[in-house]
C-alpha cells in the first residue's frame, strides 16, 4: 500500500513512517501541513493519506478541511484522520462532508499496527472507520435514552461494531456470528431506533452517528 | 453589583452607608436653614436688627453647607462609578491574560508532550513488528512499555482538556458542551445557539454549564436535564433545568460560584429550586 502523511509534529511523523514501513507499506510523502501535502501528492497520488487533525495554519481542525479538499480532487483516495481528540464533534464534522473511504482514528490506536493497517485497508476499499473510543463515548451518553435502552446486550454490541464502520461480514467475523444472524440483529436495531434500513453500508454509519449524537435521525 | 436580583442579602458595604449619612446631613442642613430663615422673617426687623441679620447669615451659611454636601455627594458617586469601571476593565484584562496562559499551556501539552509520547508508542510498536519470535521476553517488555505510555497519554489528554478545551475554539460552545455531556451519567437535552462569542464569554459560559451539570450529578438525583442557550436582544439567555429533588440552597458553594461567574461576565443569575420540584438555573449575560 502506498501512503502519504501530513503531520506537523516531525517526531510523530517519522515514528509513524517507521511503523508503516515495518508493516510493509510504502510512505511516498511526508508533509507538515495540508497545503504541502496537496502539492506533494499532485504528481504521485498514493492509495491513502493519513492526516493529522491539528495542523498549521489554524491549528484547530485543519485535517478535516484538508479532507474535504482532497475528496474534491481525488474521489477514490482513502483518507484517514488521526487525532488526539476523542470528542465526537470532530468525527461528525468529517462525516458531514466526506462519507466514503474515510476514517477517524485516535492516535493512541494508530500506534497499534493491526488497527492502523486494518483501518487503512477499509478506507482504501471505500469503507468508513470510526474510532471505537469515540463510538463508546456516544453509546455511553445515550445509555439513558429509551430507544437505546430497548436494545438487547447483543444488539448493543452489534450496534457498536456497526458504528465503528464495520461491514456485516466484518461484524459476523468479530462476534463469531453468521452473517444471517448479524442481518437479523441489524433489522431489529434499525426498527428500534426508528432508522431506515435502506441506507447504504457507508451511509448507515453516518445515520447511526447522527442518531447517537442527537437522538434524532432527522437532524 | 446591586441587590436588584434579590440574592445578595448581606450587610450593606461602607460606601453605601457613607452615601446614606451624607444624604441625611444634606437634608438636615437644608431643613435647619429653612427654619432659621423663617424665624428671621418672623422677627420684627426694626426692634432687633442685629438678631435678624445674624439669623439671615446663619440661614445662608446652612444653605451653603447643604449645597456643598450635595455637590460632594455627587462627586463621590461619580468617583465610585469611575472606580468600578476601572476595576471591571482591570478584571477583564486579567481574565483575558489568564485565558491566554491556559490556552498556551494546553497547546504546549498537546503539541509537545502528547506527540512525543505518541511517537515513543509508535516506535515501540515498530520495534514489536521487527522483533522475531525468538525474542519472546523482549516482546513482552516492549508490549508493557507501550501499554504504560498509552495510560499516561489518556491521563494527559484529560488533563489537557481540563486546562483548556480546544474543541471550544475549533467548534464552539455547542460541541464543547456536548463533550461534557458525553461523560455524564444523565440524559441531557440541549439547545445551544451556533453563534460565536468572544473567547472570554465562551469559556465563561462553558465553565458555568460544566459546573451546573456537575452540581446536578452530585446533588440533584435527577434523571432528565435540559440545557438551553439562546440570544435574545443582545443578551445571552442560559437555562439549565433538572427534574431532581430541588430545595437547593442558593448560598451553597456550587451555586454562589455560578453566580460569581455570571457577575464576572457582567450578567446575573437566579436559582429556582422548590423542594421536590427540580431546579432551574437562569442567567442573562450581555453578548459582548
Amino acid at each position: 500500500m502506498r501512503l502519504a502523511i501530513a503531520e506537523d509534529s516531525g517526531l510523530f511523523r517519522s515514528s509513524l513512517a517507521l511503523l508503516l514501513e515495518a508493516a510493509g507499506a510504502e510512505v511516498t510523502a511526508g508533509a507538515a501541513s495540508g497545503d504541502e501535502l496537496l502539492k506533494m501528492i499532485a504528481d504521485n497520488v498514493p492509495d491513502a493519506v493519513i492526516l493529522d487533525i491539528r495542523m498549521p495554519p489554524t491549528f484547530t481542525d485543519e485535517g478535516i478541511t484538508t479532507a474535504w479538499r482532497l475528496r474534491e480532487h481525488y474521489p477514490s483516495l482513502g483518507i484517514l484522520i488521526v487525532s488526539t481528540y476523542a470528542e465526537s464533534g470532530y468525527a461528525s464534522a468529517l462525516l458531514g462532508h466526506v462519507t466514503t473511504g474515510v476514517g477517524y482514528l485516535l492516535k493512541d490506536n494508530v500506534t497499534d499496527v493491526t488497527t492502523l493497517m486494518d483501518s487503512l485497508d477499509r478506507v482504501v476499499g471505500g469503507g468508513t472507520v470510526i474510532d471505537p473510543t469515540v463510538v463508546m463515548r456516544l453509546l455511553a451518553r445515550n445509555r439513558k435514552t429509551s430507544k437505546i435502552d430497548s436494545l438487547t446486550a447483543r444488539e448493543m454490541e452489534v450496534l457498536r461494531h456497526m458504528a465503528e464502520g464495520k461491514s456485516n461480514s466484518g461484524i459476523a467475523r468479530d462476534l463469531f456470528l453468521s452473517p444471517r444472524t448479524v442481518q437479523s440483529h441489524l433489522t431489529s436495531i434499525f426498527a428500534k431506533l426508528g432508522l431506515s434500513e435502506t441506507e447504504y453500508e457507508n451511509n448507515r454509519v453516518r445515520a447511526v452517528l447522527t442518531f447517537l449524537r442527537t437522538g434524532d435521525e432527522s437532524k | 453589583m446591586s441587590t436588584r436580583s434579590g440574592w445578595r442579602r448581606g450587610p450593606r458595604r461602607p460606601i453605601e452607608r457613607a452615601h446614606s449619612l451624607e444624604s441625611l446631613a444634606t437634608i438636615c442642613s437644608a431643613a435647619v436653614a429653612l427654619a432659621v430663615l423663617m424665624l428671621a422673617l418672623a422677627q420684627n426687623w426694626n426692634e432687633h436688627p442685629l438678631l435678624a441679620l445674624a439669623a439671615c447669615l446663619c440661614a445662608v451659611a446652612l444653605a451653603g453647607t447643604a449645597g456643598a454636601l450635595a455637590v460632594g455627594r455627587a462627586r463621590v458617586r461619580a468617583d465610585a462609578a469611575a472606580q468600578r469601571a476601572r476595576l471591571q476593565a482591570a478584571y477583564a484584562q486579567m481574565a483575558d491574560e489568564r485565558l491566554r496562559a491556559q490556552r498556551a499551556l494546553a497547546r504546549d501539552l498537546h503539541d509537545g508532550m502528547q506527540q512525543q509520547l505518541l511517537a515513543i508508542a509508535a516506535s515501540f510498536e515498530a520495534a514489536k513488528a521487527k522483533a522475531t519470535e525468538a525474542d519472546a521476553e523482549l516482546l513482552e517488555v516492549i508490549i508493557q512499555a507501550r501499554t504504560s505510555i498509552l495510560h499516561a497519554l489518556s491521563e494527559l489528554r484529560d488533563f489537557t482538556t481540563g486546562v483548556y478545551p480546544s474543541i471550544l475554539d475549533a467548534m464552539g460552545l455547542s460541541e464543547a458542551v456536548q463533550n461534557i455531556a458525553e461523560k455524564l451519567p444523565v440524559s441531557i437535552r440541549m439547545h445551544i445557539t451556533d453563534r460565536r462569542f468572544s473567547s472570554r464569554i465562551e469559556y465563561g459560559l462553558y465553565l458555568m454549564i460544566s459546573e451546573a451539570l456537575a452540581n446536578i450529578v452530585k446533588h440533584a438525583n435527577a434523571t432528565r436535564v435540559t440545557v438551553d442557550i439562546s440570544v435574545v436582544e443582545d443578551m445571552i439567555q442560559i437555562e439549565v433545568t433538572d427534574d431532581g429533588i430541588g430545595g437547593a440552597d442558593p448560598q451553597a458553594g456550587g451555586l454562589t460560584g455560578l453566580k460569581q461567574r455570571a457577575i464576572e461576565l457582567g450578567g446575573e443569575l437566579t436559582v429556582y429550586s422548590p423542594p421536590g420540584h427540580g431546579t432551574a438555573i437562569r442567567a442573562r449575560i450581555p453578548c459582548g
